[in-house]
């Protein structure tokens, strides 16, 4: 199993954790087999002639039709965050004792992880102080100050040369958008290439081939964004996106962590091909990338590398360093650090602040944030090559929010005063805490 | 006596009057003449200055709009207006400032100049031309042609019935830039405070409207509104209307998503443009309209992009929407109206001795989502901000055309829009992609 293999630093998964995803597994997969069974499809078929030769809207149509029906009688579940959130707090070190266990009782994961302490991580990301400038201290349009007219050449100067190191320390102070789609693909190390192109176009071509079952759960995921005042306009390049990057074979050697898939008994091969079951989200994930080129093809490629280089890790239980599991842990122990009041008040009101993050941190706050926001946030996960900026914005936006938080009463309170989280953004970017 | 604000509203328009309770005003009947801040429709505005009611506004009485705005927001006034301006720039030799103002798509004043528009149309056989009522609004009675015979037979039934209503008729701008393949146009608000001396400000939370079919590139179908009109009123009767986000998309976004795709020179380039068109069609009519210093006006102004990322006006509103169809939409109009009137109050108002100075006096104002224009008052303190316009430098353009040859050369052909005209229109897209887009959610609701 990967799971019990070494990981990438050369040290033992945890057995508590190898256990627990070994359960989850077995859960994503039974209820997949379960959905498959009501849908009373097979899990991929060729589209006959007949299919293919209707009109493409037509087909669409009656896709879009029938999954509405399927979501009309629950049929159709796509995986759901809920599930994975409790397989992530029922794990348990049976090991420990109360003298063991994490000094800080209140949070919801009960292993003793190490995760990077504040003052490491204000080191290595000390251009995030303040006092440092950031190209998106202003979101606002008031027009680019000298400061940012001055980093948009440095990087476009960086790009031309190609010196990814140069371009990493450039891109630590926040990335023009009119550079981002360029700088990320250098920073995520994918060659521009015509092969890439093809590669999408391929993968479109066995969209149209072949009808997956587990497309209706994807569906559902793609058509939430046509209700998003930020992507509908989107829907079609998202849609694209999504069902070539379920079909794409090559995607499970590049995945940073395993991710979880079933064996088609048949061939033995991963099914999906990508070799992860599409998190609930997926299409969201994908949707601010639609600002970064209007070529769906670049869009993809971006994609592929942003997904398996970090966000897979987002909804990855595994004990390696930035998994789900160490990243919310890294959320408990810094909010237990910066704020202890505070995360006893909400866990003694039976909302424990991890309950309300947990949506943030799967989906790296995508459909949390406006894109403008998200896509400042993601130039980091790709400048520091790191995920921890993700948990460390949540603590940011729970200090933020301290005194109206502390007023709540009950959940649904918690829930109202962290539900529109966009006047966060630009106050808890910069690390003060 | 109650010291308190009185105002007046005609249409109780919900962001309106959530404004003036948050500001605890005292809002007054519909014929009490006694308000002080009086938020009206157009006609209400024309009834308080008209001479024979003899009603004459003190210095604290403000209203939403200057009593002869329609030399602006009438179609063939607006073209009458901006044609004779652009002429007289030729006439002083101020090209720049000519070529610059040459954002009205051709357009003629029916029946009028009937003639005139038969002789344009044999120079132009390929052009197709889009039919409007001069004064009319909310997409109502018109239509798209390309053949003359529709407009003969329309013109003979409008004789018919005896209809002496103005219409004016445009080329129809049919290389709209698309996005996710649909034509979109932009709904932008401009505050003037006064006209002589020139003071607009124009506000950030604007936004861009969708039309929910996809646009046709290939073959033009006048029948299809759908695809063609992007009024909210009309692409409201749509199958697929989502009421979720009401085909409406912010113009942060607008801007985030032009900077990606075509690049930074070109998206600053666009959004200077457009505060350019205000800038021009403002200054078109600043010497016809009575700038009474009771009086401010928010302008809705309607700018199509094309595919070269050059903006068209095509009207200006002076009573733009304020009936809101989204929680988006209802945020941003009580965000507008709140700062309008932050803007627009004088400081102490409403003490009759404090507001003798008129609108916009108070300098100190906040200016929430407004940013310059332009403002002759203070253009006295900082000399040179009156144009708002850089010219077009080709360092810019050069940036852009490189920029697309780059990404054509990395992505394949669909890339960035080089920014000559026909024939790059978007590719019909891949065989995959679908047209069906947004059914499944205006379903469900």
């Amino acid at each position: 199993m990967h799971a019990m293999a070494l990981a990438a630093d050369g040290s033992k998964p945890l057995e508590a954790v190898a256990r627990a995803r070994e359960a989850w597994r077995t859960e994503v997969v039974r209820g997949l087999r379960e959905m498959r069974a009501k849908l009373g499809l097979p899990w991929a078929r060729l589209r006959s002639a007949a299919e293919l030769a209707e009109d493409d809207d037509d087909r669409a149509v009656a896709e879009d039709e029938r999954l509405v029906a399927l979501l009309d009688k629950g049929l159709v579940q796509p995986l759901a965050i809920n599930a994975l959130f409790r397989a992530l707090i029922r794990i348990t070190n049976p090991n420990a004792t109360a003298a063991f266990t994490r000094f800080f009782p209140l949070g919801l994961i009960s292993l003793a992880l190490a995760v990077p302490s504040r003052s490491e991580l204000r080191c290595s990301w000390d251009a995030l102080s303040l006092g440092n400038k950031c190209c998106d201290d202003s979101l606002a349009p008031d027009g680019p100050t000298e400061w940012e007219d001055a980093h948009y050449e440095a990087g476009k100067a960086l790009l031309a040369t190609g010196d990814v190191d140069a371009l990493r320390d450039w891109a630590r102070h926040g990335i023009p958008s009119s550079l981002r789609f360029d700088a990320w693909l250098a920073l995520l190390l994918v060659a521009p290439s015509h092969d890439n192109a093809l590669h999408f176009d391929a993968l479109l071509g066995e969209v149209e081939a072949w009808d997956f079952a587990i497309d209706a759960p994807l569906r559902a995921d793609i058509n939430a964004t046509a209700n998003d005042e930020h992507y509908f306009v989107f829907l079609d390049l998202i849609r694209d996106v999504a069902l070539a990057f379920v079909r794409d074979r090559t995607l499970p050697s590049l995945l940073a962590l395993p991710g979880i898939s079933l064996v088609d008994p048949s061939s033995g091969a991963a099914y999906p091909p990508c070799g992860v079951v599409p998190p609930e989200g997926l299409a969201h994930m994908i949707a601010p990338l639609a600002y970064l080129s209007s070529a769906p093809d670049g869009v993809y490629s971006v994609f592929r590398a942003l997904y398996t280089r970090h966000l897979v890790r987002l909804s990855a239980l595994a004990s390696g360093s930035e998994s789900l599991l160490t990243l919310a842990a890294a959320f408990e122990t810094w909010l237990a650090e910066l704020d202890p009041v505070l995360a006893a008040h909400c866990t003694a009101i039976g909302a424990p602040p991890l309950r309300a993050a947990f949506p943030w941190l799967v989906r790296g706050f995508s459909s949390f944030l406006p894109p403008g926001q998200l896509l400042a946030l993601w130039d980091r996960i790709v400048a520091y090559d790191s995920l921890y900026v993700v948990p460390a914005l949540a603590v940011g936006i729970f200090t933020l929010r301290a005194s109206s938080l502390l007023e709540c009463a009950s959940p649904q309170d918690v829930a109202g005063v962290l539900s529109n989280l966009s006047a966060c953004f630009s106050a808890t970017t910069r690390l003060d805490h | 006596m109650d010291s308190r604000v009185r105002c007046k509203v005609d249409h109780a328009k919900e962001v309106i009057v959530t404004n003036f309770r948050k500001r605890r005003w005292v809002i007054v009947d519909d014929d009490d003449d006694t308000w002080h801040f009086y938020w009206g429709t157009g006609s209400a505005a024309r009834n308080t200055f008209n001479p024979e009611i003899g009603f004459r506004l003190a210095d604290n009485q403000f209203i939403n709009h200057f009593p002869n705005h329609f030399e602006l927001t009438k179609k063939d006034l607006m073209v009458k207006n901006i044609k004779r301006y652009r002429k007289e720039l030729a006439k002083e030799g101020r090209m720049a400032e000519y070529e610059a103002s040459d954002f009205l798509p051709t357009t003629y004043t029916l029946p009028a100049d009937y003639h005139l528009f038969i002789e344009e149309y044999k120079r132009r056989p390929a052009t197709s031309w889009i039919v409007k009522p001069a004064g009319g609004s909310l997409g109502s009675g018109i239509f798209i042609m390309k053949k003359l015979s529709q407009l003969r037979k329309w013109k003979a039934q409008k004789q018919a019935a005896g209809s002496s209503v103005k219409w004016v008729v445009s080329q129809y701008i049919d290389n709209p830039l698309l996005i996710g393949g649909r034509k979109f146009d932009l709904r932008i608000y401009f505050l003037v405070l006064s006209y002589r001396p020139l003071r607009v400000y124009m506000h950030s939370m604007g936004f861009a409207r969708f039309c929910t079919a996809k646009y046709d590139t290939e073959v033009l179908d006048p029948e299809d509104l759908m695809q063609h009109l992007t009024n909210v009123a009309i692409q409201k009767h749509g199958d697929e209307y989502n009421s979720a986000h009401g085909g409406k998309f912010s113009l942060q976004n607008l801007r985030l998503f032009v900077e990606g795709t075509h690049g930074r020179a070109a998206a600053r380039k666009l959004f200077a443009d457009i505060k350019a068109i205000a800038f021009h069609a403002f200054s078109a009519v600043k010497n016809v309209i009575n700038s009474d210093r009771h009086c401010f006006e928010c302008y809705g102004y309607d700018v199509l992009v094309d595919d070269t990322l050059k903006p068209w006006l095509v009207e200006v509103n002076a009573s733009p929407s304020m009936s809101a169809t989204t929680q988006t939409d209802r945020t941003v109009k009580h965000t507008v109206i709140n700062d309008v009137i932050n803007m627009v109050l004088p400081a102490g108002f409403p003490d009759l001795a404090a507001c003798k100075l008129g609108v916009g006096s108070n300098l100190d104002a906040p200016m929430g989502g407004f940013e310059l224009v332009v403002d002759e008052l203070k253009d006295a303190a900082r000399p040179g901000s009156a144009s708002p316009r850089p010219p077009p430098s080709s360092a810019a353009a050069s940036t852009r055309v490189r920029r697309a040859r780059a990404r054509s050369r990395t992505r394949g052909s669909t890339a960035g829009r080089p920014s000559s005209a026909a024939g790059t229109r978007t590719p019909r897209s891949r065989p995959a992609s679908r047209t069906s887009s947004s059914r499944p959610a205006s379903r469900r609701r």
